[in-house]
């Protein structure tokens, strides 16, 4: 499920009305991950705070959109844009894959919720398969 | 048996005393016949289904889409009684419709986006986890009868 040429004009024209709000999404993603899927709490378990909105929580929703910003302007190669990132989770957070979905789904439901008149079904289409390319591409290095 | 908080229980009840349901039904079952086009493989004898706009369009999608949600009505109604509540449909969706169980995700996780777009600010995280419990219990109350 590769992405089309169309895909990424959609994804580049989108995030760039994402760019400018990225670290209220990005916290606001993180916050109901953290509430939504308890489950996920265990990879935070050296914040002081885990409630939505925190300082830990914005500071780390901040850094994951960079690198999701970072994956946008790889798009064309995410596989090798992301290599480094890949080693990072890979070999030193170990996050379990089946986490990337999780936090990927809340990423658009946040999505959702701040365009709800641009977050169109097409749209929709193509950001989930983005973000499931760039699952895949922090994936690469774990086997 | 599945455990309800008073907050939870008011959130599910309040979500759906409120909701447009041949809206939200219409644009969550073309959301997800759009992001997962596989799901179009149920709706053989639907017609046009060849772009998003088409399936937008489609008269028999925004009619299913009403059907559908009325459907959840049942467990809204029965919360304390899901799984019995839905043994009949369970067995339709399994016996007859033959519909992979994994749909039910992914139709769910559409109707999440679309209640969220709705509901704005007012989909805070904790009503985001109340109303994604709601929909994984009708989803395994819907699995159930699969054999």
């Amino acid at each position: 499920m590769s992405l089309t040429a169309k895909n990424k004009d959609t994804i580049k024209s989108f995030w760039a009305k994402v760019a400018p709000r990225a670290e209220e999404i990005g916290t606001d993603a993180l916050s109901r991950m953290l509430v939504v899927y308890p489950q996920t709490k265990t990879y935070f378990s050296h914040w002081k705070d885990l409630s939505p909105g925190s300082a830990p929580v914005r500071k780390h929703g901040k850094t994951v959109m960079s690198g999701v910003a970072e994956a946008v302007s790889k798009i064309d190669d995410l596989t090798n844009g992301l290599l480094t990132l890949s080693e990072l989770h890979a070999f030193q957070l170990r996050v379990d894959p089946a986490n990337f979905k999780i936090l990927s789904h809340n990423l658009l439901v946040v999505l959702a919720i701040q365009f709800p008149d641009d977050f169109t079904p097409e749209v929709h289409v193509a950001m989930d398969k983005f973000l499931s390319a760039v699952a895949l591409a922090l994936s690469e290095k774990y086997r | 048996m599945v455990e309800w908080t008073e907050f939870e229980r008011a959130t599910i009840q309040d979500i759906f005393s409120k909701m447009d349901y041949e809206s939200v039904g219409h644009n969550a079952l073309t959301r997800c016949l759009v992001v997962y086009p596989w799901t179009q493989r149920y709706f053989g004898n639907f017609g046009n289904l060849y772009n998003a706009a088409a399936i937008m369009g489609n008269p028999l999608v925004a009619a299913h889409g009403t059907v559908v949600l009325h459907g959840l009505d049942k467990a809204v109604k029965n919360m304390d009684n899901i799984k019995a509540t839905y043994a009949e449909l369970s067995v339709l969706h399994s016996e007859k419709l033959h519909v992979d169980p994994d749909n039910f995700r992914l139709l769910a996780d559409c109707l999440t986006i679309v209640v969220a777009a709705r509901l704005g600010s007012g989909f805070t995280p904790d009503v985001q986890a109340a109303f994604q419990k709601f929909l994984a219990v009708v989803i395994s109350a819907l699995t159930k009868q699969y054999h």
